[in-house]
């Protein structure tokens, strides 16, 4: 018997070591369903470990395209820079003729009550690295549990929305991008109203699915976040329609979407230090409790 | 065990460069760290550190990627034994075996991913170029891995590969 388990126990420990892992798969596989994506102490060690590597190692890149980029737009910056004054002037006419309607409206109030609702707490940080398998698209970046972000908060950029944080060390955070096929988020067609999912396929581009066909979805309108999925406020630009697929006989219809943000040329984001109400529940009482309303770092307070 | 801890440490830090490098490079053109060293350890270390190792760097892919937990180390574990499996079969030490068997070993990868329902979207119009790119490099890493992963950990005890390697061979009858 002894010599037996002498012979066999790489075999065993073989098929030990892979029953394990496929337990942790099938947990995560579970957890990510539900929502929850804090992954626990063990990963966001490493995280913590690879954050200040991975950003020395990146840093002769960086420095090359900051060195590169400001010397092709010193090229070009004197027509620029004519350019947008005459777009500030044009812009500046719109916006008066804009407010005046809306004042008419009555819905100034409304729009100041709507951006109330996602007013949070932004924290700027740097992406030092990205995921390390070409399969999924996640990136990490240097601010972690420390600068008060935690599991489960939006991030975003000045174009639009970026993805969310899925695990967190004290100095280190690893973000989803709303390109991995594991990402869903609630849209709405800003002009049409039209409501859906906006999934991600691992490939620069994003999947619009709305529910109801014959609703007025054309290529050129922009998608926004709905807030009805309780992970992102509402509002956030998501991306533009550049395809409208032939509804069919299938009851979702779909288009194509083109991000808001560059993800190729992704260096500055921010994360919104809010955690919309559906990951709130999901993490209450574990100890990673996000700010309520009328807390600091609460949306509208 | 010194040496095997270093292949760790070796895997980690090759998965962090491919971490800050994979901003730069297109998609797909940079090496499966955790595959590569998978099948250099199943060739360098058929015993039991050998598998402790690629398992290890395979959870270090998982803690810096978006994937399920595990399934990198699963991944491992796989390559491990197959290359264990091909090694004498195949003559996997020699590179014109080795590369082809990495390109496969990369295509099963993708298969196992998408079995999980995790893999790339079917859709996806560039998948089949992503994925050539990706098993392509990976081939023409891996005699470099395996000579890297060889220096760290040193050549087999030679006791270790009758004793613990994985064998069709049924060995001695019992008593």
């Amino acid at each position: 018997m002894r010599e037996l388990l002498e012979r066999l126990r790489v075999p065993l420990l073989v098929v030990l070591l892979g029953a394990l892992s496929l337990v942790v798969v099938a947990s995560d596989r579970r957890a990510m369903a539900r929502g929850q994506a804090d992954r626990g102490f063990l990963p966001g060690f490493v995280l913590e470990l690879a954050a200040p590597v991975e950003k020395v190692l990146a840093l002769p890149a960086w420095m090359t395209r900051t060195a590169w980029g400001r010397y092709v737009s010193l090229l070009d910056v004197r027509d620029e820079n004519e350019q947008l004054r005459a777009r500030v002037t044009e812009l500046e006419e719109q916006n008066l003729q804009f407010r005046e309607a809306l004042v008419e409206s009555g819905r100034l109030q409304q729009i100041a009550e709507m951006r109330t609702d996602f007013e949070a707490p932004m924290r700027p940080a740097q992406v030092v690295g990205q995921d390390v398998s070409p399969w999924f698209r996640s990136v990490l970046v240097d601010r972690g549990g420390s600068d008060g972000v935690k599991s489960g908060m939006p991030v975003m950029t000045e174009g639009g929305v970026v993805g969310l944080v899925t695990a967190t060390s004290p100095h280190a955070g690893r973000a989803m991008l709303l390109l991995d096929g594991q990402s869903a988020v609630d849209v709405l067609d800003e002009r049409s109203r039209a409501r859906g999912i906006v999934r991600g396929d691992g490939t620069d581009r994003l999947h619009f699915e709305f529910f109801v066909r014959g609703d007025d979805v054309q290529v050129g309108d922009v998608v926004i976040t709905s807030g009805f999925g309780g992970v992102y406020p509402k509002g956030l630009r998501v991306g533009e329609i550049t395809e409208v697929e032939p509804p069919g006989e299938r009851l979702l219809q779909r288009a194509l979407l083109r991000p808001a943000v560059d993800f190729g040329r992704l260096e500055q984001v921010f994360v919104l230090l809010w955690r919309g109400p559906t990951l709130d529940l999901l993490y209450e009482g574990e100890g990673d409790r996000p700010a309520r309303a009328g807390e600091a770092g609460a949306p509208g307070s | 065990m010194r040496p095997i801890a270093v292949a760790v440490l070796v895997g980690a830090v090759g998965l962090w460069a491919i971490g800050a490098l994979a901003i730069w490079i297109p998609r797909g053109a940079l090496p499966d760290l955790a595959l590569l060293a998978a099948i250099a350890l199943g060739l360098h270390r058929p015993g039991i550190p050998g598998l402790v190792a690629a398992w290890a760097i395979g959870w270090q892919a998982d803690f810096l990627s978006n994937g399920p937990l595990g399934v990198f180390a699963f991944v491992a574990l796989l390559a491990w034994m197959a290359t264990r499996l091909g090694e004498r079969q195949l003559a996997l030490a020699r590179p014109v075996a080795l590369v082809p068997f990495t390109a496969a070993l990369t295509v099963l990868e993708v298969a196992l991913l998408t079995l999980f329902g995790v893999g790339p979207h079917p859709d996806d119009p560039h998948l089949l170029s992503v994925l050539a790119l990706h098993a392509g490099v990976n081939a023409l890493a891996v005699p470099f891995a395996a000579r890297l992963f060889g220096a760290v950990v040193g050549a087999a005890d030679p006791a270790e590969v009758p004793r613990s390697g994985l064998r069709f061979d049924p060995g001695a009858p019992l008593r």
